[in-house]
């Protein structure tokens, strides 16, 4: 049976990068430039209504601050709209996505920056860009510890920035040990973690 | 004698920072969101000199600016400031995610931005109020998106302050105060393990005192323990 997969963010790179290898692996491919239009995410997911299903929804989240941060200078307007395109419209979609997932493969996937891990951040200035990202993961997680009992699965990956790598439609797709009464220490898919192309552990 | 700021002073484990910080003998600026809330007022009866209560809503640009006019028209050297204003939802929705990011993550961001240049000539001894809400790593909460994010935002922000200000010989303390019978929700919680007065006392020990290394960004909680992020 087609693989029905969402992609939402394809205006950056790495998420129209996604869907393209979704569909190179026979996937049938929704695209959402961005989750930040409401119409047009309730029109697609309308559209996928018919297929009665969905496997996965990928998601890329990646505003930075379009002026150039300063301490001592910064402007919360333009923190408050990155937070809120990044952390707020990727809860709004999951929310409304949940009942077609309830009914596919249950996988919820995330693209992100090894660089905004709080503990390797090297980022001093775009506090928006950071800041947006750490409460992303946190959103992430939550919805781990709120869907795993109900058998989702959950992807947070860190795209090597020279391509080279596990290609994340690749990574997305891949299955992990798991044994519902196992914990975390035997079993990949009951703990979240953010890995790389490299399938290094990124630390939070 | 050491001058700090303590914002969300109101009420709560603020509060009671601002008695023990004037009990040891400290200068305290007492950020005041709640004018009509009393308890300040009647501690400032206790120590009318060394208790000064500044409007401060650290959700708004303006006010902040406003109480560093106040601060600096009473001492030009801040040596401890501590973002311990927040506020808490235990529903979610947009409104709410903006709301507490507002508070908890930008009012504590804006604050040390605004106090910065006060802060260079003192002890520069930066002291934000984390949780284990925020701990990606170790969190197991199924709800609270809005406060969960807003903490772990605060966290990446705290180490972004770190990496830019340590090599200018600030110092930074992440608490977690553990579960506070506080105020956090609007009205005192019933259920936690500790009256703000308990977390306090250790705050204090923790803001005041030395730590193993200065180089790293912690979390410490109210035990004494420390957490990754």
């Amino acid at each position: 049976m087609r693989e029905i997969v969402l992609v939402a963010g394809t205006c950056f790179q790495e998420a129209a990068k996604t869907a393209k290898q979704f569909h190179e692996l026979g996937a049938c491919v929704y695209e959402l430039p961005t989750a930040e239009n409401k119409t047009a995410c309730e029109a697609i997911l309308k559209e996928i209504e018919k297929e009665g299903k969905l496997d996965y929804l990928i998601i890329q989240a990646e505003y930075r601050s379009e002026s150039t941060p300063v301490f001592g200078n910064l402007d919360y307007a333009e923190m408050l709209q990155i937070y809120e395109k990044t952390v707020c419209d990727t809860y709004d979609l999951v929310e409304a996505s949940l009942p077609l997932l309830s009914k596919g493969k249950k996988r919820l996937g995330l693209i992100t920056d090894a660089a905004s891990s709080i503990r390797e951040v090297t980022e001093t200035e775009d506090f928006g860009y950071a800041m947006a990202k750490a409460g992303l993961h946190m959103v992430w997680k939550v919805y781990f510890n709120r869907l795993l009992p109900d058998g989702y699965t959950f992807r947070c990956f860190c795209p090597n920035p020279d391509g080279c790598g596990i290609a994340t439609a690749d990574y997305m797709r891949m299955d992990f040990c798991y044994d519902a009464n196992d914990n975390f220490l035997h079993s990949e898919e009951n703990r979240l973690v953010m890995r790389d192309g490299w399938f290094r552990e990124i630390s939070w | 004698m050491k001058h700090v700021l303590i914002t969300g002073a109101d009420r709560g484990v603020g509060f009671a920072l601002a008695e023990v910080f004037s009990k040891n003998g400290y200068i305290v600026y007492a950020g005041q969101f709640m004018p009509d809330w009393p308890e300040l007022e009647n501690l400032k009866e206790r120590f009318p000199e060394t208790l000064h209560i500044i409007p401060l809503d650290v959700g708004n640009d303006v006010s902040v600016k406003e109480a560093v006019k106040l601060v600096s028209a009473k001492t030009d050297c801040l040596d401890i400031l501590i973002n311990c204003a927040g506020i808490f939802y235990q529903e979610d929705n947009r409104e709410r995610f903006l709301h507490t990011v507002q508070v908890n993550t930008f009012g504590s961001l804006r604050t040390i931005e605004a106090f910065y240049p006060l802060m260079q000539k003192g002890q520069k001894r930066i002291c934000n109020f984390s949780s284990e809400a925020g701990v990606i790593a170790l969190s197991t909460r199924p709800d609270t998106f809005t406060y969960t994010s807003s903490k772990a935002a605060l966290n990446m922000a705290s180490q972004m302050l770190f990496q830019k200000l340590r090599p200018e010989g600030f110092t930074f303390r992440l608490y977690h105060p553990g579960w506070v019978r506080s105020y956090m929700s609007g009205v005192k919680a019933t259920e936690g393990h500790f009256e703000p007065e308990e977390t306090a006392l250790v705050a204090f020990k923790q803001f005041t005192g030395d730590i193993p290394c200065e180089d790293v960004l912690m979390i410490q909680d109210v035990y004494n323990r420390f957490w990754p992020f």
